[in-house]
């Protein structure tokens, strides 16, 4: 190389040598939490009914621990599966779903690996903001 | 080395090296495959082939961008630089397989062009950890995409060496995109460490293995050589080994001093191909053959032989008391001087 390309190159490097590690501590501090936890760490659902009418529910869904799996959503089983929304994170979701006569179960539910993660019993008679 | 252009010179050693990158590239990906469907039998092909790609992808640019510090720190990494450029568009196809597939699985499905849609779909643009990703794989399979049909000597020639070798340098712009790629995609949802570490140590040691080598380069540079009666003083002629060169620095620019048969020539360190350092090749068939590629160049004037048309700057040279003595003033490309004999 010429001397001005070797110049060029030499304080590249430099720049990147300290970009790229700062970066890189930065982008491994900033993950979610959930994915920083332990993998081995459970999934656990706490399901609220925040508030019902003659025909819906309104239902807060926490999560908290790791979410398994590369997919997660959440859905109502019924007469007829519902799927209410994706979880990408631990959090808290709120749903509104129509009042079932029978009762119907809240599934997290991996759909890539075919799997339930979690799931809750969901009744007509539920209090408002009950716990699992 | 050619007088005229083919796709391919094809000549032993570079088929030994296909031969062995291929075979490398297959047998990665099916170990990659096999592990995958014994560790998560339910992936699907695409995702598969995502993985695969993408990792391999990977490991080719640290193996690429580690060749040419590690040459410039120890010779014997020199014949892996020779056929480098097969190495990298063997990386660019293993990376455009990568993007092509990411984009037809996560993009291509819905009613927005799936280029438009790699930009759009996540308007995470003000946040770093939600950041969308997939924007730095593009950019830098664009630059991958342009040095790969550029590697040709076909298009060093028509764009000139300067314009080749810098858009060739964007290499370093293009890996650091790679590097957030990767950081800000996969690893936001990697739970393993391992693979955080291992990329972490991928970095380190390109990031290192750049700078140390620039610091030896840096350091060459500055050297200082005794100047007297208009000539530098360069060594003892015992100090060059036969057929071999000293470099020297002469108005900031590197010479290449060459002793042979009893002679001591100079010429430009720069080769006329891709600026490789003349003074780390050796006299073969009485050229001087670059380290690089093996462009050759008589060092009584710097011209390569007939029917090739390189020419290099040459030097005049003296012997005084067996020290060798160079004038810093360069002569025009392959200007014939007589060598000094000792």
């Amino acid at each position: 190389m010429i001397r001005s390309y070797r110049s060029y190159h030499f304080f590249l490097w430099r720049i990147l040598g300290a970009i790229i590690p700062l970066t890189f501590v930065y982008a491994v501090l900033v993950r979610p939490a959930s994915i920083r936890q332990d993998k081995n760490a459970k999934t656990e659902l706490k399901v609220n009914v925040v508030q019902q009418s003659a025909s819906t529910f309104t239902i807060e869904v926490i999560i908290s621990g790791s979410i398994p799996g590369p997919s997660c959503i959440a859905r109502q089983i019924a007469v007829d599966t519902t799927v209410l929304g994706q979880i990408n994170h631990a959090g808290k979701y709120v749903f509104i779903i129509p009042k079932m006569n029978d009762p119907s179960i809240i599934e997290l539910y991996n759909p890539v690996q075919d799997v339930i993660i979690e799931s809750f019993k969901l009744s007509q008679q539920m209090p408002t903001t009950s716990n699992r | 080395m050619s007088a005229s252009y083919q796709s391919i010179l094809w000549n032993r050693q570079k088929r030994i090296y296909d031969f062995v990158l291929i075979g490398f590239v297959l047998t990665y990906l099916v170990i990659f495959v096999l592990g995958m469907l014994i560790v998560n039998p339910q992936v699907t092909q695409e995702t598969m082939i995502i993985r695969s790609t993408s990792t391999l992808a990977l490991l080719l640019l640290h193996v690429i961008l580690s060749i040419g510090p590690l040459a410039r720190i120890n010779k014997v990494f020199l014949p892996i630089l020779y056929n480098r450029r097969h190495l990298g568009v063997t990386m660019f196809f293993v990376a455009a397989v990568h993007g092509v597939f990411s984009i037809m699985q996560f993009h291509a499905l819905g009613d927005v062009n799936p280029i438009i849609s790699v930009f759009t779909s996540n308007q995470h643009y003000e946040s770093f950890s939600k950041f969308p990703f997939e924007i730095f794989g593009f950019f830098a399979l664009i630059i991958f995409f342009l040095m790969a049909i550029t590697s040709h000597d076909f298009w060093l020639h028509n764009l000139g060496r300067r314009t080749w070798k810098a858009l060739h340098m964007l290499v370093s712009v293009a890996y650091t995109f790679i590097i957030l790629h990767v950081l800000l995609g996969a690893l936001q949802d990697e739970t393993s460490p391992a693979l955080i570490a291992i990329l972490g140590v991928g970095a380190s040691s390109i990031i290192a293995l750049h700078i140390i080598s620039g610091h030896q380069e840096h350091k060459k540079d500055k050297e200082k050589h005794l100047f007297q009666s208009g000539f530098l003083k360069v060594c003892h002629v015992d100090a060059i080994p036969e057929n071999r060169a000293r470099v020297l620095i002469a108005n900031g620019e590197r010479v290449a001093v060459y002793k042979y048969d009893r002679k001591i020539s100079a010429v430009s360190n720069v080769c006329k191909h891709q600026l490789g350092p003349l003074g780390e090749g050796k006299i073969i068939d009485g050229c001087i053959t670059c380290p690089w590629h093996g462009y050759q160049y008589l060092p009584l004037n710097g011209t390569s032989p007939p029917p090739f048309k390189e020419k290099v700057a040459t030097y005049d040279v003296k012997v005084l008391n067996n020290e060798v003595w160079v004038n810093p003033i360069p002569y025009e490309e392959g200007t014939a001087r007589m060598p000094a004999e000792f």
